[in-house]
């Protein structure tokens, strides 16, 4: 019905060596050959029917991950349409970044259960399944009822309605001088653009904080980067042991887990591939340059630790030149022995001793600010902190800015339809309907009629 | 009726002569029904019983669109018109709407002659008082207040404002019909017996002054356009203006005045029940509301060329006449008028609209459809449009052919309808721009684009008006595809041109069509680069600039009405019994048992319904309609 064409990662987050991004809909091989690059140059479109294609996944031109992309064409598919499921690497981080880069070539994000939805509509699944389907869908939306209620505490649900006021009263007043062409003033262009600009600042923040809202619940993808015998275990162990209750090795991977949750300050922390650290630091393998360069293109955050009691060496130079401009932390270990001393980087410096946690407080200040900038999340609570909600404001502000576009070219009532569906994209995150809003607006704000 | 006897045989009655039963009648008829109009006042016949104009914000486009699918008002009117107008013309063709003051007499008259010419149609005056139903609540017969009785196979109940209609003037209440005519008593208990529930809505009209006793001179003049855009798509030589409208305004003293005597306004006293429109608010009605609005915007309308009478748009009012008197002499430019009418409210018996299929037949009664305010809307647009469509789908129904029902995406007719028959209505619907989320596909231009050839499938326009169509669609296209393969080179004479319209100059070859899009320009400001241009016909001319120029726009728009007509495509089974789909939510099911909706998109609209009951009710049609497949194979 609504075949609009939507993605979601289909395998669970955070775990595994592999995530899938499902694709579904008219334009799944369309979207996907936005964000994907072939190793053999051949475009999705073009690939065979149930092929399993090699390549990479860009955004914006960076590259965001190597992956197997395999397309399945309508009808023959789980859903009936035309499905391509990108096979990714399962870290957080990476798995986050190629759904993004799908939603920003088109897809929408799919609803709990809208796969098999499709696949019921479509004839897919058998007519036994009808049933279940139908519950699934009722209990989603009281779900969704649950969760909005949940999720939306006063003031954020206050502030969302107040920005789609704002967005209403725009399109009321631009309504009102099409509709009453003789009883109301040509609208102000001025005005228009003035209140436009106000709406956008305000969707902007939201969408600003939702990235540290998001970080906050959900955690920053750290690695910890040095040669050999810097340190790195012991400020893994810090890290560790500085609040025992909340760190959850990722189950079943005990040993060889590749993520572990540890919390800085307010802040979490997903320190990827620390069974390397803790199976190579101590031994003469080195952790190579390689390894630390692939790494760092997918982390969020680079703790790059260097032993200051030592001479900085060619090594450090090496790895430095890997990090650096990105969001890295340099960690000046061994604080203890060497006082004093100034590396030759640039970047934020925290001097550490990771045996004994002396310097940890600085640690923990400089990567809450570098996260969370001057904001106060921890008062606020008008924080968005779902991709979803995210994704909505995002959209909300990109129909704005295009919106104004038209204002500014053409004329202002061309714009109304984007300056409604970013109303509408508001309505995603709450629920709440405005069909009617605008004509009442129009008749409570403006003296109209004969 | 006990006295009643019999006069006669019709395929289809229609009840009222006003805009809707005009239109009904017309079409009924043309499509080969025999058919008699009814009418209390044969002198009234789409009479204007309010404002002297036709058209106006999304009004105009439902004018075009009539006149696209065959109907007669933008005939009549471009014959009645003395000064016409697009209004939003600064703003983008989208909402582009024309309107025009029309003669009210020669209105009436000309809307008469044609009625009477037509073949099949018969006119009567009678008021009627009695609708014969069979067991199953199908409709036999009407009956008229002198006890003739005529045999019908379906009605058309187009009665406007007269059905118990009720004139209030400040404390003063008497039984009435507009513009001083009778009402109409007696088919109200008919209706009410026969399970059909009525509901009172009002509307007002204001005062008509001597155009004699009035000093334009303190007025601002409005005049209409030089090159005038006629209603109907046929007219080829449209009415110069001959008549001017005039400006004014409310003032401190109007507002002291109205203010002091608000304790007199029926609202107040008790005396109005009914439900008055927002967007025809009395002047009282607007001081109390907008206290700091210092004046108010006044319209000083002709009621025609052969009379002295004026309309004055804006000041609606119930207030009591000595009252009304003081309120116009205190505004400028009125101070000596002479009032030959005085305003009034009338209240009137009416259906809630959600009781009828959007074919306009009531649920409940085969054969019996309802038009115009009787159902709950406002305007002669809006009752023309309607009455147009009862008319057809009487018509196809007794000639046993499928109902024709307009797709929101495909006009306003649809969206007036479909607001009306899957929303409902709690005050007189008018229609606007707003209402359409489809505003840039409903343009007045390409009325005819969208609707002509339903027109001529329907039987309504003639083999060759559509010829003339198609030429013109041909020419169109063709237009189009010429203006998207042209390149310009840049030369010092096209960027001389560019510079001179305050756009930037090229500087490599350049599509026309890239260069019409940019906003300082326009197809028509860079013919003289275009010299592959052949002469052509202003509309083509105009409907050219229009796609080319907005054409990212209108495929957006395209995309969205294509995805909506998936959802209008999926028809629901009459005798869905809604109360017993699992998973719908109590309150869906209530209100989809109420409104019946005919397809999935329709009961997306009811108010009350979300999105996952609108998912459980696909797939639930989905499974019944596999079942049944799997039941035959």
């Amino acid at each position: 019905m609504n075949y609009d064409t939507i993605a979601a990662v289909s395998t669970p987050y955070g775990r595994g060596g592999i995530s899938i991004i499902r694709i579904s809909g008219d334009r799944a091989v369309e979207i996907a050959d936005k964000v994907f690059a072939s190793k053999s140059g051949k475009r999705l479109a073009d690939a065979q029917n149930r092929t399993i294609n090699y390549g990479h996944i860009f955004s914006e031109g960076n590259m965001i991950d190597e992956v197997l992309v395999s397309v399945m064409r309508a009808p023959r598919t789980f859903t009936g349409e035309d499905v391509v499921e990108i096979n990714c690497h399962g870290g957080l981080y990476v798995t986050k970044a190629v759904l993004a880069a799908v939603f920003k070539a088109g897809a929408r994000p799919a609803e709990g259960g809208e796969f098999t939805k499709r696949a019921f509509l479509n004839g897919r699944i058998d007519l036994t399944y009808a049933q279940s389907v139908m519950d699934m869908i009722n209990a989603k939306n009281e779900l969704q009822h649950k969760l909005a209620l949940n999720h939306l505490n006063g003031r954020l649900a206050e502030r969302i309605r107040d920005i789609r006021t704002q967005i209403t009263d725009i399109a009321a007043y631009i309504q009102g001088t099409i509709d009453f062409p003789e009883e109301l003033e040509e609208a102000d262009d001025g005005k228009i653009l003035s209140d436009i600009n106000n709406v956008t600042k305000a969707i902007g923040k939201l969408i600003e904080n939702a990235d540290r809202g998001i970080i906050a619940k959900e955690g920053i993808s750290t690695v910890i980067v040095g040669k050999p015998n810097v340190g790195k275990s012991s400020l893994l162990n810090l890290l560790a042991d500085c609040d025992r209750a909340i760190v959850t090795d990722i189950p079943g991977t005990t040993r060889d887990s590749i993520e572990e949750v540890v919390s800085l300050g307010n802040l979490i922390l997903r320190l990827t591939d620390t069974a390397g650290i803790r199976t190579t630091d101590d031994t003469v393998e080195s952790i190579g340059v390689q390894r630390a360069k692939a790494l760092a293109e997918n982390a969020e955050l680079i703790l790059f630790v260097v032993d200051i009691s030592k001479p900085t060496d060619n090594d450090d130079m090496q790895i430095y030149e890997l990090v650096k401009g990105k969001n890295t932390v340099i960690i000046a270990n061994k604080s203890d022995i060497a006082e004093g001393c100034v590396l030759p980087f640039e970047g934020d410096t925290v001097k550490l001793c990771a045996k004994d946690g002396t310097g940890l407080d600085a640690l923990i200040d400089t990567v809450e600010k570098k996260f969370m900038g001057e904001a106060d999340l921890y008062n606020s609570d008008t924080v968005i902190t779902g991709e979803r909600e995210k994704n909505a404001l995002c959209n909300a502000l990109s129909l704005l800015q295009s919106a104004a576009k038209t204002v500014e070219g053409l004329s202002p009532d061309m714009a109304i339809d984007d300056i409604l569906s970013a109303a509408e994209c508001l309505n995603l995150i709450d629920g709440i309907h405005i069909s009617d809003d605008i004509i009442n607006t129009v008749f409570e704000t403006y003296c109209v009629g004969k | 009726m006990s006295n009643s006897f019999y006069m006669g045989t019709y395929d289809v009655a229609v009840i009222g002569g006003g805009h809707a039963g005009c239109e009904a009648a017309f079409s009924a008829a043309r499509l080969g029904c025999k058919t008699i109009m009814f009418a209390t006042n044969l002198d009234f016949i789409a009479n204007m019983a309010c404002n002297p104009c036709i058209g106006g914000t999304a009004k105009g486009q439902l004018v075009r669109e009539i006149d696209a699918l065959g109907g007669e008002m933008g005939k009549v009117a471009d014959f009645a018109a003395i000064q016409s107008r697009i209004l939003n013309r600064g703003k983008g063709p989208a909402v582009y709407s024309p309107r025009a003051q029309a003669d009210r007499r020669i209105y009436t008259a000309e809307m008469k002659k044609r009625i009477e010419r037509q073949e099949n149609l018969d006119l009567k005056q009678a008021e009627i008082v009695d609708i014969g139903f069979d067991e199953n609540g199908a409709v036999t017969s009407v009956t008229t207040h002198l006890g003739a009785r005529f045999d019908v196979k379906a009605v058309i109940i187009a009665t406007g404002t007269f059905l118990k209609g009720k004139i209030i003037v400040g404390d003063m209440a008497y039984s009435g019909g507009p513009d001083g005519v009778f009402p109409a008593d007696g088919l109200s208990a008919c209706l009410a017996k026969n399970g059909i529930k009525l509901m009172r809505f009002k509307t007002g009209t204001p005062a008509r002054v001597a155009k004699s006793s009035v000093d334009f001179s303190k007025m601002e003049i409005q005049e209409g356009d030089e090159v005038i855009t006629p209603f109907s798509f046929e007219t080829t030589n449209p009415n110069p203006n001959a008549v001017c409208c005039y400006m004014t305004y409310t003032n401190e003293n109007t507002h002291r005045i109205i203010l002091d005597n608000m304790h007199r306004s029926p609202l107040f006293n008790g005396l109005i029940e009914g439900i008055g429109p927002r967007y025809c608010p009395s002047i009282e009605d607007k001081i109390r509301r907008f206290p700091d609005k210092e004046r108010h915007q006044l319209f000083i309308e002709p009621l025609g060329l052969d009379t002295d009478e004026m309309y004055i748009q804006g000041l609606s009012t119930s207030l009591p006449e000595d009252v009304q008197i003081e309120i116009i002499h205190s505004i400028k430019g009125l101070e000596n008028a002479l009032v030959t009418r005085t305003a009034y409210a009338i209240e009137y018996d009416c259906i809630d609209s959600t009781t009828l299929y959007p074919t306009l037949e009531f649920k409940n009664h085969s054969g019996l459809y309802g038009a115009g305010q009787f159902n709950g809307s406002s305007g002669y647009e809006e009752a023309a449009a309607q009455g147009l469509m009862a008319g057809i789908n009487a018509a196809r129904k007794i000639k046993e052919l499928s109902p024709v029902i307009i797709e929101r995406s495909q006009g306003y007719i649809g969206t007036l309808i479909d607001d009306l028959t899957s929303k409902g209505t709690n005050e007189p619907y008018r229609m606007m721009t707003s209402r359409s989320e489809y505003r840039l596909l409903l343009r007045q231009d390409n009325a005819d684009l969208r609707l002509t050839e339903l027109g001529h499938e329907i039987g309504l326009i003639s083999d060759k008006r559509y010829a003339d169509f198609l030429n013109k669609k041909e020419l169109i296209q063709s237009e189009v595809d010429r203006v998207n393969s042209i390149n310009i080179a840049p030369s010092e004479n096209v960027n001389d041109i560019l510079m001179r319209c305050g756009t930037t100059p090229i500087t490599t070859g350049v599509k026309l069509a890239e260069l019409i899009r940019r906003p300082e320009l326009d197809y028509f400001v860079l013919a003289p680069i275009d010299g592959s241009r052949g002469e052509l016909p202003r509309d083509v001319a105009e409907e050219v600039n229009i796609q080319i120029k907005y054409e990212g726009y209108i495929q957006k728009q395209e995309i969205q009405a294509q995805k909506a007509l998936k959802t209008e495509r999926v028809k629901i089974p009459s005798d869905t019994d809604f109360s017993k789909i699992d998973g719908l939510r109590l309150e869906a099911r209530q209100k989809m048992n109420d409104i019946k909706p005919l397809t999935l998109g329709q009961a997306s609209r009811i108010s009350g319904v979300s999105p996952a009951d609108i998912d459980v009710l696909y797939i639930y049609l989905t499974k019944k309609s596999r079942e049944e497949k799997e039941k035959n194979s």
